[in-house]
């Protein structure tokens, strides 16, 4: 099995097989253009430095062998929207900042069940949650006047009395 | 530091899919940035709570009303139970609930046009029972792919089955009436009853009281059959068990049902005192079944008193014919059904992965497991025993495939 190399935006060199690499859409395009011999150049990663390019990696890693997502939003294997398997939920277990990096990271690499297990994950920890709340959790601050606080809950028509 | 607000738009909006309706009016009030982009996405997941407090079903279909295109990006519904409980403790009444006249032109237009069984169409504008916006709802939204009917409790207010009792559910359901309407169907205590409607003395009154006599009870229950079928109208028998649900898979006069032709997942933990002792359920259990694009179904406690043969016949004029080609995933947990319903599933399917049936039919001779187990695998070339279980109210089990009865065990959260 053939390996490649990324580098990190702060210059760290990561041996990769090449098989894992390719869950990222970009680098597997990326590869496709050079004609698949990247075996002595490393690929530069600029937005991603080597923390969360290792997480990104090990998710890859674990999720090698996983069926290619559909192409077509309607299909089938499209899970219910709750469901995130063990395994992803215990390697989303990372302060707030790392999983944000996560996030950017799959969006940037193109591998879209990462990107989705991460969305999902902040979904979780937004559920359930009243305004005050969620600005605790993620540390926002509250910036509408107390007008524009009343004019929002007079539109707020789903939710409870 | 890295923040939530420092995502991008397109990602923030994206994760705000992935919460509830609910979940959102509470995005929408936490700052600027999360209202504005929440105002221009919409959730993919709906909890519909049936009768709770604060009406939020009914409160959910008004905006919708006005401008139905948010319905369209409803992917998951999930129906939460919140009857009127007489055994649990504080307030469990929700009030009546008004329609302007504007919305109820629109909603009769919608079930008209949308083939609502009528009695739906008189249940939503009697404006007691909420479940009745479900059929409704379901009209309004064609990309939906995962109904979870949760643990059905079909009556209006959950208490136990006695004929004493009837006066404290008569109670509860004028409290929620309006005021105007209320005194309609008050009643007095039983001396006052037996004193100004019966026309006794006191004395007379009492000793009636003390021997139990039941015209007090007999009249109370008219009062009660009297208000349920001017407010909360039931299917043409009056009988008290019905799920609007179940009226979309009345007849295949729109087939499939609007909001169903898409849907690939369908769970329904239907609690105990759902008590389908009659038809109700027949139907919609078959109908689940001929869904165009299903591919799990997970039903609790589903029944069937007519054969599941008959069932097919009424719904597509024959059994024979009929396939469910897409069903990959069935779970079956206390079914009712007796082994020849259970094997004309098995006949119908051929595309399962994955089978669980957990029978409770309580007439012998029990279900017979292996001949229900063996006819699954000679229908389904995908299955293998490791992937079937089949277990009898004797306990016989058949196949080794794990079974996990606590997803059917979360029953009256109540």
């Amino acid at each position: 099995m053939s390996t490649i190399k990324l580098l990190s935006s702060d210059n760290a060199e990561l041996a990769v097989d090449k098989e894992v690499a390719e869950r990222s859409i970009l680098i597997k395009n990326m590869l496709e253009d050079v004609g698949g011999d990247m075996s002595d150049q490393a690929i530069p990663i600029p937005n991603v430095n080597e923390a969360v390019l290792r997480k990104v990696i090990e998710w890859c890693e674990h999720h090698k062998s996983d069926p290619p997502p559909p192409a077509d939003e309607d299909s089938d294997s499209r899970k219910k929207s709750t469901d995130i398997e063990e395994w992803d939920q215990k390697f989303m277990q990372v302060d707030q900042e790392m999983l944000f990096e996560i996030i950017l990271a799959a969006n940037y690499l193109d591998i879209k069940p990462l990107l989705d297990v991460g969305c999902k994950t902040v979904a979780n920890m937004i559920k359930g949650k009243s305004p005050e709340e969620i600005r605790k959790t993620f540390n926002i601050q509250n910036d509408f006047t107390p007008e524009e606080e009343d004019q929002i809950r007079r539109e707020n028509e789903w939710a409870e009395e | 530091m890295l923040n939530i607000t420092t995502l991008p738009i397109e990602i923030l909006s994206e994760i705000f899919c992935e919460t509830s309706s609910f979940d959102f009016e509470n995005i929408k009030r936490t700052c600027k940035l999360f209202h504005s982009i929440a105002q221009r996405c919409h959730p993919r997941i709906c909890i519909f709570k049936v009768d709770a407090a604060g009406h939020p079903a009914w409160r959910m279909i008004r905006p919708l009303l006005k401008e139905p295109k948010p319905a369209e990006h409803i992917r998951e519904i999930k129906v939460e139970w919140h009857r009127r409980n007489l055994t649990g403790h504080g307030a469990t009444g929700t009030e009546q609930w008004e329609w302007t006249p504007d919305e109820i032109t629109k909603i009769r237009t919608v079930s008209a046009t949308s083939k609502i069984y009528p009695h739906t169409t008189d249940a939503i504008l009697a404006g007691i029972n909420s479940e009745a916006l479900l059929p409704f709802l379901l009209c309004l939204t064609p990309n939906l792919e995962s109904l979870d009917l949760g643990a059905v409790q079909t009556r209006l207010v959950v208490y136990e089955d006695d004929y004493t009792t009837q006066g404290a559910v008569l109670k509860l359901l004028t409290d929620c009436l309006k005021e105007e309407t209320r005194k309609q169907y008050s009643v007095p205590n039983s001396v006052d009853y037996y004193r100004e409607i019966e026309g006794l003395d006191s004395e007379e009154a009492e000793s009636r009281v003390l021997e139990e006599d039941d015209s007090y009870l007999d009249y109370v229950c008219e009062r009660l059959n009297e208000l349920l079928e001017t407010h909360v109208p039931y299917n043409d028998d009056s009988t008290n068990e019905c799920l609007w649900f179940h009226k979309m898979f009345d007849s295949t006069n729109t087939w499939p049902p609007i909001g169903l032709g898409k849907l690939t997942h369908f769970s329904a933990i239907e609690s105990l005192s759902a008590e389908y002792g009659n038809s109700n359920g027949t139907y919609e259990n078959a109908g689940i079944f001929g869904l165009p694009r299903i591919q799990s179904i997970r039903m609790g406690n589903s029944a069937t008193s007519l054969p599941w043969e008959d069932a097919l016949i009424r719904l597509w004029g024959s059994a024979e014919s009929f396939k469910a080609t897409t069903l990959k995933r069935l779970e079956l947990y206390r079914s009712w059904q007796m082994t020849e319903d259970i094997l004309g599933i098995a006949k119908a399917t051929s595309g399962l992965e994955y089978v669980a049936v957990v029978t409770s039919y309580c007439r012998k001779p029990d279900v017979d497991v292996e001949l229900v187990g063996r006819t699954f695998l000679a229908n389904n070339p995908k299955l293998k025993r490791s992937s079937v279980y089949v277990r009898n109210r004797s306990g016989d089990v058949w196949g080794e495939a794990p079974f996990d009865e606590s997803k059917f065990e979360q029953v009256d959260a109540e």
